[in-house]
């Protein structure tokens, strides 16, 4: 059994032809005055001439876009806060502040007892004979 | 060929290169109009500016033919492909406006002709795919070889014959009484 091959859609039936014949010649524009076609061909070159006139505005954005980002990335940054405050000489630390620092990890040889412990304590100690800078 | 040619020639006058686009515009413009509004559920107004579009394309794109298909070929896939792009965004606004106001049909005020199969040809048309409609329109309505319309749509002319082959099917069962013979005319609202 053969199947009936799919009839040539350029080879039609005269009913079809029909069916063309009137859609082509009910589904079309108007035909178009001069005026309107003198209008069409105004817009396409109005067209035409404004495009000509913006071709160089994407080059243009681009390259402002370009030199902008160069300017932002080089612009000079405000004060940026100090990461270490600095301290006059006068308002140093006294030796007393010293007392509460480790002195298993800090400069412990610059610690001296007798800096800080009172006079009269000192005094007691020298009589008794009692070692006061090494613990 | 020649028109495309002089179009590019920069050897020419300013003046005869701006003739030679305007002999491309006057070659094109009326059968793409129709074309687009064929395409385009009759929509004229629609179809003008898809025109527009289509020829401002073809002017930049001038040098870049090559030749390698007609210059009708090459101008018409152009305007396919406007015709693709108005229906997407018209497509997007419907999406967009459909909550707010019903979709605009084209308003066809002509008192020519019968408006009212206008509209059922244009119904009809709508019930075909993209490529069965652009195909019907190409070979039936505009006149084109199928391999002419195959260059048009990038398709294989097998692809073409098939889509031609179901969109007349479909034709044929919505406009049925436009298939009867002439002397019923009268009895089915076509006037002469």
């Amino acid at each position: 059994m053969t199947q009936k091959a799919a009839p040539d859609p350029e080879i039609m039936s005269p009913e079809d032809k029909r069916l063309i014949e009137a859609i082509a010649a009910e589904y079309r524009p108007e035909p178009r005055g001069a005026v309107q076609q003198a209008a069409f061909r105004r817009r396409l070159e109005e067209r035409l001439e404004r495009r000509s006139r913006l071709r160089w505005a994407p080059g243009l954005a681009l390259a402002a876009t370009a030199i902008a980002a160069v300017l932002w990335f080089n612009a000079p940054r405000g004060e940026a806060p100090s990461g270490t405050p600095v301290i006059a000489a006068d308002q140093a630390p006294g030796p007393v502040l010293y007392a509460f620092v480790d002195p298993s990890d800090y400069d412990a040889d610059r610690l001296r007892a007798r800096d800080f412990l009172p006079d009269d304590y000192l005094a007691l100690a020298s009589a008794l004979d009692v070692p006061v800078d090494n613990p | 060929m020649a028109i495309a040619e002089d179009i590019l020639n920069t050897g020419l006058s300013l003046q005869a290169r701006a003739n030679a686009f305007d002999a491309f515009v006057g070659t094109y413009r009326d059968r793409a109009v129709r074309l687009a509004f064929r395409l385009l559920r009759g929509d004229a107004a629609a179809a003008e500016d898809v025109t527009q579009n289509a020829l401002l394309r073809a002017h930049r794109a001038l040098a870049n033919f090559r030749q390698e298909a007609s210059l009708d070929t090459w101008f018409y896939r152009i305007l396919v492909r406007e015709v693709h792009r108005h229906r997407r965004w018209q497509a997007v606004r419907r999406m967009w406006s459909a909550e707010i106001t019903e979709a605009r049909e084209p308003v066809d005020e002509r008192p020519s002709g019968d408006p009212g199969l206008r509209r059922r040809i244009a119904k009809a048309l709508e019930q075909l795919t993209a490529a069965q409609r652009e195909a019907f329109v190409l070979v039936h309505l505009e006149g084109f070889s199928i391999s002419e319309t195959a260059a048009i749509l990038g398709k294989a002319t097998g692809t073409v014959k098939s889509h031609l082959h179901r969109a007349l099917e479909s034709m044929r069962s919505d406009l049925a009484d436009l298939r009867a013979a002439k002397n019923q005319q009268n009895s089915i609202g076509v006037k002469p």
